[in-house]
C-alpha cells in the first residue's frame, strides 16, 4: 500500500514564494488529519495485511502464519475470479454509462431554469439508505407484476418485458440500479465545476457560433478538467468499494447468491457473513489486500494520465 | 450549525480545533453517559400477553421449592430476535416472570439475525457473554464447534419451576443428540423447524387433486394444478437448494449429501443416488409447472402471490405460514407435505433447531442455565407455538392448525438429518460457493444433469484441493 | 445570466437542429426525474399500504393511510435513543473530520512542499480501503484503547474513516480557487494560519458545505461499523436500528413498516439537502467569481 507514497514524491509546482516555515506550518496543518488516519484506517490495514497471510477464523482461534498460501489460492478460485470479473465490469461498462449521462445532464442542465431541482432531485438516491433503494429495484424489475414490466406492457411493448432478475440480466439489472443511483452523484460534482465557469466564456463562445459540441470540447472540458479528474477518481472508489445496494438487492438481507459477488460482497461473506459463517478470515482479508492494490494502482493511473496544468480564470 | 461557528472563528489554528474537539468529545461522553443511565427501551405490544403469563407463573412457582440462589446475577443474554418479533415478545415474558421469580437480573440484548457479530464483539472485549439463542447451524458452526461453549448436560436434570419434570424428560434426546460433543448436548432447544412443500389445502380440494405423497405424483400434481403451480423466489440461493438437498437425500439418504460435499475427490458426485435425485430435479424444472420468471423472482414477491392465492406448491421452512398469514388470501388453509418420496429412498425428516447455548465465557453459567429450565416450562415455552407458531421440542404442548402438519411430522419419532444435510453449517465455503451458484444454474435451467454432475465434481475436487 | 437574444446570424437549419436537440434532451432530463421521483414516490406510498395489497397490486394507490404503519416503525427504530445517538456520533464525527480535514487539505494543495502530493495520494487511498476488510484489526485495536462498545470510540471512528474523502474532496475545491488572494496575504505578511482562516477557508466555503454533506449522509445510513464496534441496545445508532427493523419487518413481513421506516430515517434528509443544495449553489457562485 505504502508503495505509492515512495514512487510519488515530485513537489507540485509552488506558486506561494516559498519561505521558511512553510514545512512547519504544513506539518502543523497535516498532522492532526494524518495522526487520525494512521490510527483508525492504516494501522489497522497493516493488521488486514498481516491477517492475510494467515489462516484464521476469528477471535477465540489460534492464527496460523501461512504465508503468501491465501493469495496462491486467489487465483485457482473461480469464485474468486468472478468477483473480481464482475467488479471491472461494473468499474467500466458502468463508469462509461454514468459519465456520460452525467455529462449529458451537466451540459442540459446548464441552460435549464429548474436545474436546482432537477439536480436535487437526480442526487437523491445517493442520501437514501441503499437497503431501500435495493428493494425498491426489486419491485420494479420483478418478473410478474414489477412495475417496468407492467409499464411496458401498458405501453404495448409486451415483446420487451424480461426477467430482469434472472440469472442472465441480473447483474447487468444490478448496474443498471447503481448507475441510476451514481449518475446524480456525478452530476451534482461535474455541475460544481461547471457553475464555477464565468457565464461569459459561454457568451463569448456562442458568439463566435461555436456549437453544443465545440462548447463542450473547448470551454466546458478544459475549465472543469480538475474537477473531472476528481471525479474520475471518485468513481474508480465507489465501483471498486460499492457494497450495499449489490448486497441487499442480490440477496434481499441475506448473503446473496455468488453469481452477483462483487470483490467487497466476496470480502464480506467470506469473513464476516452471518447466516452460515464462512470466517475465512484470511482469504477475506488476502481479497481485500488485492482490492487495496487494485483501487491504488487505478487511482495512480488515473492521476497520471489526467494530471495537466491547473486552468485559471 | 457548524457553519455559523466556523465563520465567527477568525484565531488560530488551535483554537478552533479545540472547540470542535471539545464539543465533539463532550458530545460524545454525553451521549455515552446518559445511555448508560437510561436503561429503558421502548416496549412493543407484547404487554397484555406478558402479564397474563407472568400471572399464572407466579402462582405456580409460590409452591415451589425455595430457590437456592443465594445471591442474585445478571445474565447478559444476547438473542437472534428483533424487537416486536413474536419470539421475541414470548422470551420477554419468560424474561420478566424469571426476574420477578428469582431476583436474577436478565440484561438482554435483541440482536436480530447479525447477534454473533455483537456476541463476538463482546467476547474478545472481554465482557460476560451469559446465554446465546440463535439458530443451530450458525451458532454450531461459530461457537460449539469452536470449543467456545459448556456443556450443558447438567440442565437435563433441573426441574423445571411449576412442573414435576425435568429438562430431560421434556425434549427428546432424539433431538439433543443431533449436535452433542462428547454425548453431552451444548445446545438446548426451544423451537423446532422443517421444511417441505406447503400448498393451500382448500385449493388444492376445489383443483380436485389429492395431496401428493411420491415425487412422481408431486410432478403429477403440480402439472395439473395449472399456472405457476410451483412458486419460489429464485433470488434465495439456498431456498432454490431445497429441491436437491431434499432429493439426495431422500435418494442417497442421510449424510450422503454431507459426504459428497466432503468427498476430497468429488467422484461421490457421480454416484447412481445422486444422478437420480438431479435427474429428478430436471424433471420438475422440465415440467413447466415452476412459475413464470421463477428465476428473477425477488424475495419476497413469490411467497406474497402463493399466499394471495397465485400458485399452488411452495417449498419453505416450517416457518413459511407465519411468515405469509397476515396476507394469506381468505379461506387459505395451511397444509404442508413432507418432502415427496422416491421409490426405495429413505424417509427421515429434517429437524432443525432453535435454541440456547451458554459460552464458556460465562459469568454467570449458573443463573443462565438456571434461565433455560425455567423458559422451558410448559405455560411459557406454549407462546413459541401459539403465538410465534413454531413447534417446541416439547410433545405436550399442541401447535396451532397452521403448523399441525409440520408437528405430525415429528410425532412418529423419524430418523431426523440436519437442514441441508450439515452441509450449510459444516462447509459454509464449499456451501457458498460451490454448491449454490451450480445448485442455481441447474435450477433454471442453465446447465444439463449430466454437465451439473461434471460440474460439480471438478469443482468439488478442485476446491478440497485448495484448502 | 443567460444570453437570450443571440446576435450572430446563424443559418435557420441550425437553429432547428439546436432546438431539436435542446427538446430530445429536455425529454432525456424530465423523464430521469420523473423515473426517480417515482420510485422515492412509490417507497413513500407504499409506507401507507397494507402489507396484504402492498406487493401485490404494486400500481395501486392505497385505499386508505395506514398512518399506524409509522407507529410501529417509530417504536421498532426506537427512534428517541437512536436518533439522539446518531446525532451526536454523526454530528460529532462529521464536525471533528471537517476541522481536521480542511487544513490537511489546504496545506496538501497550495503550500507546495516535498512530497505533498504524494501524500495527497496516500490519504486517497484511504477511500478505497473498505470498512469491512478492516474491521476486525480496527475492532481489537479499540478494544485494547477501552474504546469499543462506546459512541466515543464509534465517532473517532468515524472521523478516521471520513478523512481520505473529506481531503481528497477538500484539496479539489482548495486547488481550484484563485491564488491572488493568497499572494496579496502573503505581500501583506500574513502567516499562513491566518491566510488560511482569513482568506481560504471564506472562499472555501461551499466545498466544506458539500464535502460536509456527503460525510454526514454517508455516516448517517452507515450501519456495519455502528453494529460491529457497538453492541449495547441503548448505543445503537438509526442505521443498526433500520437493520433491525427491516430484520424484524422482514420475519414477521411487516414491509409497509419497513417502508414507514425508511421514510422516516429520510425524512431530516430530505430537509436537509434541500436546505443545504440551495447554499452549495450559492457559495459556489460567490465565491468563484473574484
Amino acid at each position: 500500500m505504502n508503495k505509492i507514497v515512495t514512487t510519488r514524491t515530485k513537489p507540485v509546482s509552488a506558486k506561494l514564494s516559498r519561505h521558511t516555515g512553510v514545512r512547519r506550518h504544513a506539518a502543523i496543518f497535516v498532522a492532526p488529519a494524518l495522526a487520525v488516519y494512521l490510527l483508525i484506517v492504516i494501522a489497522p490495514s497493516i493488521g488486514t495485511l498481516w491477517i492475510s497471510f494467515t489462516k484464521w477464523k476469528g477471535i477465540g482461534d489460534e492464527a496460523e502464519f501461512v504465508g503468501i498460501d491465501n493469495y496462491q489460492q486467489l487465483w485457482r478460485n473461480d469464485t474468486f475470479r468472478g468477483s473480481f470479473g464482475r467488479t471491472l465490469t461494473l468499474l467500466v461498462a458502468g463508469g462509461f454509462v454514468v459519465f456520460v449521462f452525467a455529462f449529458i445532464f451537466t451540459m442540459l442542465l446548464r441552460e435549464m431554469r429548474s436545474k436546482k431541482l432537477i439536480r436535487a432531485i437526480v442526487f437523491f438516491p445517493n442520501v437514501v439508505p441503499p437497503v431501500a433503494l435495493a428493494i425498491a429495484w426489486g419491485v420494479l424489475l420483478a418478473p410478474r407484476n414489477g412495475l417496468l414490466n407492467g409499464f411496458l406492457e401498458l405501453v404495448g411493448l409486451s415483446s420487451q418485458t424480461r426477467t430482469w432478475l434472472g440469472p442472465d440480466l441480473l447483474f447487468r439489472s444490478i448496474i443498471a440500479g447503481l448507475v441510476w443511483i451514481y449518475t446524480g452523484f456525478f452530476v451534482t460534482i461535474l455541475m460544481a465545476g461547471v457553475d464555477r465557469i464565468p457565464a461569459y466564456y459561454y457568451e463569448a463562445a456562442e458568439l463566435e457560433g461555436a456549437s453544443a459540441r465545440q462548447k463542450f470540447t473547448r470551454v466546458t472540458i478544459p475549465l472543469t478538467w480538475d474537477v473531472l479528474s476528481v471525479a474520475a477518481v471518485l468513481w474508480v472508489i465507489l465501483a471498486i468499494k460499492t457494497f450495499e445496494f449489490i448486497y441487499a438487492f442480490g440477496g434481499s438481507g441475506t448473503d446473496p447468491s455468488a453469481s452477483s459477488w462483487t470483490l467487497p460482497v466476496h470480502v464480506y461473506v467470506v469473513a464476516l457473513g452471518n447466516r452460515s459463517p464462512i470466517l475465512a478470515l484470511g482469504q477475506g482479508s488476502a481479497i481485500a489486500v488485492v482490492m487495496v492494490a487494485l483501487v491504488g494502482a487505478l487511482i495512480f493511473l488515473t492521476r497520471r494520465v489526467m494530471r495537466r496544468a491547473v486552468v485559471e480564470f | 450549525m457548524r457553519k455559523n461557528k466556523r465563520k465567527s472563528v477568525r484565531g488560530p489554528l488551535w483554537r478552533f480545533l479545540a472547540v470542535l474537539l471539545a464539543a465533539a468529545l463532550v458530545a460524545a461522553a454525553c451521549g455515552d453517559d446518559s445511555s448508560s443511565t437510561t436503561p429503558d427501551t421502548t416496549t412493543t405490544a407484547a404487554d397484555s400477553s406478558d402479564t397474563t403469563t407472568t400471572a399464572a407463573d407466579s402462582s405456580d412457582t409460590a409452591t415451589e421449592a425455595p430457590a437456592p440462589a443465594p445471591e442474585p446475577a445478571t445474565i447478559r443474554y444476547f438473542s437472534m430476535w428483533n424487537e416486536g418479533e413474536p419470539q421475541q415478545q414470548v422470551l420477554q415474558a419468560s424474561i420478566d416472570a424469571f426476574e420477578a421469580e428469582t431476583g436474577h437480573e436478565v440484561d438482554v440484548l435483541w440482536g436480530g439475525r447479525e447477534i454473533l457479530t455483537s456476541v463476538r464483539a463482546a467476547l474478545s472485549a472481554g465482557d460476560a457473554v451469559d446465554l446465546v439463542d440463535l439458530d443451530a447451524e450458525p451458532l454450531v458452526g461459530a461457537l460449539v464447534n469452536t470449543g467456545e461453549t459448556q456443556s450443558l448436560a447438567g440442565i437435563l436434570d433441573m426441574t423445571i419451576p411449576g412442573e414435576d419434570v425435568t429438562v430431560g424428560d421434556v425434549i427428546p434426546s432424539a433431538f439433543l443428540d443431533v449436535y452433542a460433543i462428547d454425548g453431552e448436548p451444548h445446545l438446548i432447544p426451544h423451537s423446532v423447524v422443517s421444511s417441505g412443500i406447503h400448498y393451500d389445502g382448500s385449493r388444492l380440494a376445489e383443483l380436485g387433486i389429492d395431496p401428493p405423497s411420491t415425487w412422481d405424483e408431486f410432478i403429477a400434481a403440480a402439472v395439473a394444478a395449472g399456472d405457476n403451480a410451483v412458486q419460489a423466489d429464485g433470488l434465495i440461493d439456498f431456498y432454490n437448494a431445497y429441491w436437491l438437498y431434499w432429493l439426495i437425500v431422500r435418494h442417497g439418504g442421510p449424510g450422503s449429501f454431507h459426504a459428497a460435499a466432503s468427498d476430497v475427490t468429488g467422484e461421490s458426485w457421480r454416484s447412481a443416488p445422486m444422478r437420480r435425485a438431479v435427474a429428478d430435479l430436471v424433471k420438475l424444472v422440465d415440467s413447466g409447472a415452476l412459475a413464470a420468471g421463477y428465476d428473477g423472482s425477488s424475495y419476497p414477491l413469490a411467497q406474497q402471490q402463493w399466499a394471495a392465492g397465485d400458485g399452488t406448491f411452495m417449498v419453505n421452512g416450517t416457518w413459511l405460514a407465519s411468515e405469509t398469514s397476515s396476507y394469506a388470501s381468505p379461506g387459505f388453509e395451511y397444509r404442508l407435505l413432507s418432502f415427496p418420496t422416491v421409490d426405495g429412498g429413505s424417509e427421515s425428516a429434517e429437524l432443525y433447531q432453535i435454541g440456547w447455548v451458554v459460552p464458556n465465557a460465562a459469568q454467570a453459567p449458573d443463573a443462565a442455565q438456571q434461565f433455560i429450565a425455567y423458559a422451558l416450562g410448559r405455560d411459557r415455552l406454549a407462546g413459541i407455538a401459539d403465538i410465534a407458531k413454531n413447534i417446541t421440542p416439547r410433545s405436550d404442548i399442541g401447535v396451532p392448525p397452521e403448523i399441525q402438519d409440520a408437528a405430525d411430522i415429528f410425532a412418529s419419532e423419524p430418523e431426523v438429518h440436519r437442514i441441508y444435510d450439515g452441509v450449510q453449517g459444516d462447509f459454509p465455503e464449499y456451501w457458498a460457493t460451490v454448491f449454490l451458484p451450480l445448485d442455481d444454474q441447474l435450477f433454471f435451467g442453465q446447465i444439463s444433469g449430466d454437465e451439473f454432475i461434471d460440474q460439480i465434481a471438478s469443482a468439488t475436487a478442485d476446491f478440497w484441493a485448495n484448502q | 445570466m443567460e444570453l437570450t437574444n443571440d446576435r450572430t446570424s446563424v443559418s435557420l437549419s441550425l437553429r432547428l437542429r439546436r432546438l431539436l436537440i435542446r427538446a430530445a434532451g429536455s425529454i432525456f432530463v424530465w423523464s430521469w426525474v420523473v423515473f426517480s421521483f417515482a420510485i422515492l414516490a412509490w417507497i413513500v406510498v407504499a409506507a401507507f399500504k397494507r402489507n396484504d395489497t402492498v406487493f401485490v397490486d404494486l400500481w395501486a394507490l392505497p385505499d386508505s393511510a395506514e398512518v399506524g404503519n409509522f407507529g410501529d416503525a417509530w417504536g421498532l427504530l426506537n427512534l428517541t435513543r437512536t436518533s439522539i445517538n446518531s446525532l451526536l456520533t454523526v454530528g460529532g464525527g462529521t464536525a471533528l473530520t471537517m476541522a481536521l480535514a480542511a487544513p490537511a487539505a489546504y496545506a496538501l494543495s497550495r503550500m507546495g512542499f516535498r512530497g505533498a502530493s504524494g501524500l495527497t495520494g496516500f490519504f486517497a487511498l484511504g477511500i478505497g480501503i473498505p470498512v469491512h476488510s478492516i474491521i476486525i484489526p480496527l475492532f481489537l485495536g479499540l478494544s485494547e484503547a477501552g474504546l469499543s462498545n462506546s459512541l466515543l470510540g464509534l465517532t473517532i471512528t468515524y472521523v478516521g474513516v471520513s478523512i481520505p474523502f473529506a481531503v481528497f474532496l477538500m484539496t479539489g475545491f482548495f486547488r481550484s480557487l484563485p491564488t491572488e488572494l493568497e499572494e496579496a496575504g502573503t505581500m501583506e505578511g500574513a502567516g499562513p494560519v491566518r491566510i488560511f482562516f482569513s482568506v481560504m477557508l471564506p472562499l472555501a466555503r461551499p466545498g466544506m458545505v458539500a464535502t460536509s454533506i456527503i460525510v454526514a449522509v454517508g455516516l448517517w445510513n452507515e450501519f456495519l461499523l455502528a453494529l460491529t464496534l457497538t453492541f449495547d441496545e441503548d448505543k445503537r445508532t438509526i442505521g443498526v436500528g433500520l437493520l433491525n427493523t427491516f430484520g424484524a419487518m422482514r420475519y414477521t413481513s411487516n414491509w409497509v413498516g419497513l417502508f414507514a421506516a425508511v421514510v422516516i430515517m429520510l425524512a431530516p434528509l430530505i430537509v436537509l439537502y434541500a436546505w443545504m443544495s440551495r447554499r452549495i449553489i450559492e457559495g459556489l457562485t460567490v465565491g468563484a467569481t473574484k
